[in-house]
């Protein structure tokens, strides 16, 4: 549903005319999602009330700011439907599709979805790990960054319709790379393999998040991460990769507590110490076989979804 | 009360209002022949009017009186105090009991600035105006005024003012900013205006706060003096009301003309001039208006403000508009409250009550007796 928010914040200044269908088969999760998108909205709006006074400049029964802002809630509105109904895609001409990470759950949905939709539909999926091949035809990658409005970061996978997938991650104002079709493309692709790492290393799971925190200067150590973005959902990425990330399941942290690490401004990755080498050179060797495999365009391209991505404060390290 | 004041939580509601004007009140044991109460915009904030309805519930010895609501946007409280002044000038009261009141944080500050553009002409003024609407008034009168007198110069001038503002407040608890720990206030304010969240050319430093308030007093002729048993009392010796047109600009943005023909009527008043007076209350609803009115009073040639304000000057010594805050339908009569306390023996105070952009003013100066 980050993405949906996502959507309805950056459209509406394009003048476009457009029409936006939220589709969720839990009619909770929906509700739930309709009335944070108001308030979030809202709040949107009133932190963007200059440039809004200025686009409605012409209209002379809006007024006051509470005028302006209502009558761009609703018209933004009017142009969204909430629906729990899979058929409301049929007529779509473009089709985002963020389900969980299970491939058959995928590939269900989007052959349901080709059978209703016309022969024109564009689908966009927001795997972050499964290879688009796999989802069927008429399907790019489109993997966001959690949480979209504030996470920039953007892989494009496979070359299908890529010129309208770039058009689309301009006007959204994402920062981009395309990266190939191998399972788990740039940014999984290096996580899942650095977490193997840190299982190998042996050490209990504070101590490595604490290296990887004060030394490496990381936002979060590689479990807390995982915690972060659900063990389960971690593991199931790795086996969609082939990696074994099972002995997370053993790991307990709770994800309410987790706060990003940030260095002191002047903080520097100690180069003496050879934890730090021996994980700097893990992580450009994960780099180096991101770029053979094709999953990375080039080492610049890993440096880039690490930076912007993970918000590492820094790139990958030649030591 | 409002956003500065650690007591100050919207997520837990707020006092009922008539708690804060009952809070204002000394003045035990007075039996008033007539009373005056002013809001700006209580319409709106509260949806409350037929606000003389409130002055029996404050003051029993009301019940059965003349009372009468006021209004003069943020030079309500001016405009109470000459109403009242002229009900004992006119023989027919005593003793008369003034408040001014404003509860302006039920709403968040985005849509109190439309609630607050009924100061200026709503309907020609608004569309046009900033979404922070009263602040780019003021605004567009800095540009002027740096554009004539020199942006450096006079961007130091509102950093000393706000400065002033809030060292004074310090002093007292009832103050808005009383708990404001800032160590480096002038280089606070002297950060530069940012047009995308703000203004192009004030920030938030140079704005009186939104504050919720109530302040009361009480006037008196000799008689009712006598009849009530008070014997400490400040006496006011003039008072200068000048309205301006309200559909017209400024004729001079450079000046606050009608602030300065109310002073002056004052001053003709009273048979005093500028060099007479040695406490003042000014109007500095934003620090371009707080060095303006410096100007309009004769403390300050045009365009010396600015430098002028590095003197120890005898103004706004709880902090004013900006460091006091700044309930618009109250401060006027806290102005008044001040000087009484405030103003020695043998010396005048004066003060000035400004109403929306230089159009509603009233200036009072007062005497203490040896």
């Amino acid at each position: 549903m980050g993405i949906g928010e996502l959507l309805m914040h950056h459209l509406p200044f394009d003048q476009k005319e457009f029409t936006l269908t939220l589709i969720d088969a839990n009619e909770q999760a929906l509700l739930a999602s309709k009335a944070l998108f108001r308030s979030k909205l809202r709040t949107f709006a009133e932190k963007n009330i200059n440039p809004l006074r200025r686009l409605y400049a012409e209209e002379p029964t809006l007024i006051s700011n509470e005028e302006i802002i209502a009558s761009f809630l609703t018209r933004l509105f009017d142009r969204v439907t909430f629906s729990t109904a899979i058929e409301s895609a049929r007529t779509a001409e473009w089709i985002f599709e963020a389900v969980p990470e299970e491939i058959e759950l995928k590939k269900d949905l989007f052959n349901a979805l080709r059978k209703m939709v016309s022969l024109e539909t564009l689908f966009f999926s927001n795997t972050s790990a499964i290879p688009i091949r796999e989802l069927g035809e008429r399907v790019v990658g489109f993997h966001f960054y959690n949480p979209p409005t504030h996470n920039k970061m953007l892989e494009i996978v496979g070359g299908v319709h890529r010129p309208v997938a770039e058009q689309l991650a301009k006007e959204l104002k994402r920062t981009y790379v395309f990266a190939g079709d191998v399972p788990g493309f740039i940014g999984n692709g290096h996580y899942i393999r650095e977490l193997r790492f840190a299982l190998d290393l042996g050490l209990p799971p504070d101590e490595v998040d604490a290296l990887y925190e004060k030394k490496l200067l990381r936002p979060f150590g590689p479990f807390k991460l995982a915690a972060f973005i659900g063990i389960p959902t971690v593991i199931s990425i790795g086996k969609i990769m082939g990696i074994d990330c099972s002995p997370l399941a053993g790991i307990q942290i709770d994800p309410k507590t987790l706060k990003p690490y940030r260095a002191p401004p002047d903080a520097a990755l100690d180069l003496e110490d050879p934890h730090v080498v021996e994980c700097l050179r893990n992580s450009r060797n994960i780099a180096e076989h991101l770029v053979e495999s094709g999953a990375a365009p080039d080492l610049a391209g890993v440096d880039t979804v690490l930076t912007v991505g993970f918000q590492h404060p820094y790139g990958i390290q030649y030591v | 009360m409002g956003p500065g004041r650690p007591e100050f939580d919207p997520k837990r509601g707020f006092k009922p209002f008539e708690e804060v004007l009952q809070e204002s009140l000394d003045v035990e044991g007075i039996v008033f022949d007539e009373g005056y109460i002013g809001s700006f915009m209580s319409g709106r904030f509260l949806n409350q009017a037929n606000l003389p309805g409130f002055l029996p519930f404050l003051v029993p010895s009301l019940l059965g009186k003349p009372c009468t609501g006021i209004e003069g946007a943020c030079g309500t409280g001016g405009r109470a105090i000459a109403a009242g002044a002229k009900a004992l000038l006119s023989d027919l009261a005593d003793a008369v009991f003034v408040l001014g009141f404003e509860m302006q944080n039920r709403v968040k500050p985005l849509y109190g600035a439309d609630i607050l553009a009924g100061a200026a002409h709503y309907s020609k003024m608004r569309k046009a105006g900033h979404a922070h609407f009263f602040p780019g008034l003021f605004d567009t009168r800095a540009k002027a005024y740096f554009d004539a007198y020199g942006k450096e110069r006079t961007r130091k001038g509102f950093a000393k003012w706000y400065e002033r503002a809030i060292v004074h407040a310090r002093n007292f608890p009832k103050s808005q900013e009383y708990y404001n720990k800032n160590s480096d206030l002038f280089n606070h304010a002297l950060q530069l205006p940012n047009p995308d969240l703000f203004l192009p050319h004030l920030t938030v430093a140079d704005c009186s706060k939104i504050s919720d308030g109530a302040a009361s007093i009480a006037l008196f002729t000799e008689e009712g003096l006598k009849r009530n048993s008070i014997v400490d009392s400040v006496e006011i010796v003039a008072i200068g009301q000048a309205q301006g047109d309200i559909t017209q600009y400024p004729e001079n943005l450079l000046e606050l003309t009608t602030t300065k023909l109310a002073i002056q009527k004052a001053f003709d008043q009273a048979k005093l001039g500028i060099k007479d007076i040695s406490l003042f209350e000014v109007h500095d609803c934003f620090s371009i208006s707080g060095l303006l009115s410096i100007e309009a009073l004769g403390l300050a040639q045009p365009g010396e403000a600015p430098d002028a304000i590095f003197d120890e000057l005898p103004v706004n010594l709880t902090g004013g508009l900006i460091g006091f805050g700044h309930p618009t339908g109250a401060s006027g009569v806290r102005q008044l409250v001040d000087l009484q306390h405030h103003v020695q023996n043998g010396q005048y105070g004066l003060l000035v009550s400004m109403g929306g952009d230089d159009k509603t003013v009233t200036c009072v100066i007062v005497h203490k007796p040896h």
